[in-house]
């Protein structure tokens, strides 16, 4: 579904991804670790498409398509969503309606009719289960005035909406209380089929007890420097980046 | 301040415009007073120049030399419903009344289901008829008028809109004054005049809805006085479309005394030049005075807010709010000037201008300026200038938005505080809807 093959990208001439290379299908999660400055950030802003960030070298495609020249609303109707690290608050402009014209872009693209307010609003309640919102975020302006677990819960509530074919979750776990750990992770994995799947960059290992990834990759300096199953997080969060990255070398 | 300039163009305009007093003979002799003592402090103000602080960033010099039309040759317009239908705010207006080039339309207005003693006239109408109650009312504030284009209408004006409401009124639908300008051969100019007196207790709503056709370059001089006498409430939306070559006046006067409370909304389009002109004077405790600014402007359009806050009662509270989008070569000038007299402790005010700069070349001036005489006061004052933030947009586009809706949803999302306080819903949506339709034609999407 995905394949990055030596994608090397910074930012302000400031390179950070030094010849990234993944394969993602479908039905699988990937988690996606490193320290601060290792480059997840900027591999979840590559995807999505963010203008700030150049790609010098490499390629990207999903689901066959080269996407590096694609505009960030093209990738996100193509099924690529990204759960920002911090989310954008936007005054002024309703959470519903919000979705709603979200959800009528894609299904412009699918080429289906789109939905009135009182059609999607069956489906936004139903929508606001899978995060535990009360229905009132509808009506409050986007992610304004919003809690940080708040944000990150209607970030997943927006995926659950959109329901993306590649979702990518950056740091979402990043300042979430247990509970909205939680509450975050089940979304995630009520959302998972067998026709999509997901790449969970994060620091810590925690999301990974509730969202089992398939395979774990350490980022170190720009590019994967160990791959394994699920034990690897938690050899990582035993031993740290430093040991782990250390064994790389001496294996 | 006198002006040095005397070219052709300024002498004909003064010659047009001050120099002749219409109605000596028909109008009540304090009428006629009023129009002298009008000319009279304009003679002594003179025109301003770009020296004066509150005409500095106003180029006049296109309207001193404008060859306008007289006025009086101006003749009524027979116009029917279906040809107004398109400019009116809301399709269900019970109580309208229609001017159509600067003369007043009775066949278009309507005045069904207004209380006993509701007035809703011809402004010369009832001035013709030496209405004497009206004297305390009519350029309350002339004394201190710094305005001479105010005091050009206050001389000059011909016909407008008088609203009278007696003690204790209480209506729920907005009453509507259209001001339609047609197109003409030549530019013209008009002079608008609005004078609203709410008894005590009077709780209305009031909507001053200006349309401009064709491209001919008028001049809009209108001048509002509204005075609200103990307790009684306004909300009062003024709004100009159309006219993107005239140069549009609103000067707006106030007038609140104990616990009134008025909620002001301008929406403007843009015009050449469009000033709006507001000035409060609080005349007594606890009133209330919420003024708000909205613009979205394209092209060469310039917008100039100008508001004065006179806190002379103690305990009164005043909130500005003003905010501008401008696209191409658009500007805006915020200058507004709280003024807080000895003795009105207790004082409250706010005064808040945000630009939203789609362009490189859209510019914005702000000045909020105060002068307290007083202790135990509250003044809060802030200006901001900013473009929309490249996260956001990358927020939205991330979500499917084209580039171009995301621009849509940020700037209305940015607009949208201002309109949130209309009470009316019909109305509130109306304005909504001019927003989006005047934002899409500036932005797309």
């Amino acid at each position: 579904m995905l394949s990055i093959r030596n994608l090397h990208a910074g930012i302000s001439g400031k390179k950070i991804l030094k010849g990234f290379n993944l394969e993602v299908k479908a039905g699988e999660v990937h988690a996606i670790m490193g320290p601060n400055g290792s480059g997840k950030s900027t591999l979840a802003r590559v995807l999505a498409g963010d203008e700030n960030y150049e790609v010098t070298q490499g390629e990207v495609t999903f689901q066959g398509k080269n996407i590096l020249k694609l505009e960030p609303e093209d990738r996100a109707l193509l099924g690529i969503f990204l759960a920002f690290q911090y989310p954008v608050e936007i005054p002024g402009v309703n959470n519903g309606s919000f979705l709603r014209m979200a959800y009528n872009a894609k299904r412009r693209h699918m080429q289906k009719p789109e939905v009135d307010p009182l059609e999607f609003d069956e489906i936004l309640r139903e929508k606001l289960k899978i995060v535990e919102m009360s229905p009132d975020f509808i009506n409050r302006s986007v992610n304004q005035g919003f809690s940080g677990g708040e944000k990150k819960r209607n970030e997943i509530m927006q995926m659950a909406v959109l329901d993306p074919t590649l979702g990518i979750l950056d740091e979402t776990d990043s300042g979430l209380d247990i509970d909205a750990l939680r509450i975050v992770a089940e979304g995630v994995n009520r959302l998972k089929k067998p026709e999509n799947a997901f790449l969970v960059i994060t620091h810590y290992q925690r999301l990974l007890n509730h969202v089992v990834p398939d395979f774990v990759h350490i980022l170190s300096d720009g590019k994967i420097v160990r791959s394994g199953k699920k034990e690897l997080a938690v050899e990582l969060e035993q031993k740290g980046y430093d040991l782990v990255a250390a064994n790389v070398d001496g294996a | 301040m006198k002006t040095a300039l005397e070219n052709p163009g300024l002498r004909i305009f003064k010659e047009r415009f001050s120099e002749r007093l219409p109605g000596e003979e028909k109008e009540t002799s304090w009428l006629y007073a009023r129009r002298r003592a009008a000319h009279e402090r304009f003679k002594s103000l003179g025109f301003p120049t770009r020296k004066h602080e509150s005409w500095k960033y106003m180029d006049l010099a296109p309207i001193l030399s404008a060859a306008f039309a007289v006025p009086d040759s101006l003749k009524a317009q027979v116009l029917h419903e279906k040809d107004i239908r398109p400019f009116l705010i809301s399709e269900t207006e019970a109580t309208r009344i229609v001017f159509v080039n600067g003369v007043y339309s009775s066949g278009l207005s309507l005045k069904a289901g207004l209380p006993e003693g509701v007035r809703v006239e011809s402004l010369s109408e009832s001035l013709g008829r030496k209405e004497e109650f009206l004297k305390p009312h009519f350029s309350f504030s002339l004394e201190n008028e710094q305005n001479p284009f105010a005091l050009i209408n206050t001389a000059n004006f011909k016909d407008g809109v008088l609203l009278y409401l007696p003690k204790d009124t209480l209506l729920v639908s907005p009453i509507h004054i259209l001001f339609l300008t047609l197109e003409e051969k030549d530019a013209q100019v008009y002079q608008p005049r609005v004078l609203v007196v709410a008894e005590e207790g009077v709780r209305f709503k009031m909507v001053e809805n200006h349309v401009s056709l064709g491209k001919q370059k008028n001049f809009v001089n209108g001048v509002t006085e509204v005075c609200l006498e103990e307790g009684a409430k306004l909300g009062f939306t003024q709004i100009q479309r159309g006219g993107l070559t005239d140069f549009h006046f609103s000067t707006n006067r106030f007038r609140l005394k104990k616990d009134a409370r008025l909620d002001f909304i301008d929406f403007s389009e843009g015009s050449a030049v469009r000033r709006n002109d507001n000035a409060v004077y609080f005349d007594g405790e606890h009133s209330f005075a919420s003024l708000k600014g909205l613009s979205v402007l394209n092209g060469n359009s310039q917008i100039f807010d100008h508001v004065s806050v006179y806190h002379n009662a103690p305990n009164c509270v005043s909130n500005q709010v003003y905010k501008n989008i401008l696209a191409d070569s658009a500007r805006s000038e915020f200058n507004s000037l709280v003024s807080v007299k000895k003795g009105a402790s207790g004082s409250n005010s706010n005064q808040m201008n945000r630009n939203l700069l789609l362009s490189d070349l859209a510019q914005s001036f702000s000045r909020p300026q105060l002068r307290i005489d007083t202790d135990d006061v509250s003044c809060v004052h802030g200006a901001t200038v900013g473009q929309l933030q490249k996260d956001e947009l990358f927020y939205l586009r991330s979500r499917g938005f084209s580039k171009a809706l995301a621009k849509f949803v940020l700037t209305y999302g940015f607009a949208e505080e201002i309109l949130t306080d209309i009470q009316d819903m019909r109305l509130r949506k109306a304005l909504e809807t001019l927003v989006e339709e005047k934002l899409k034609a500036v932005i797309g999407g």
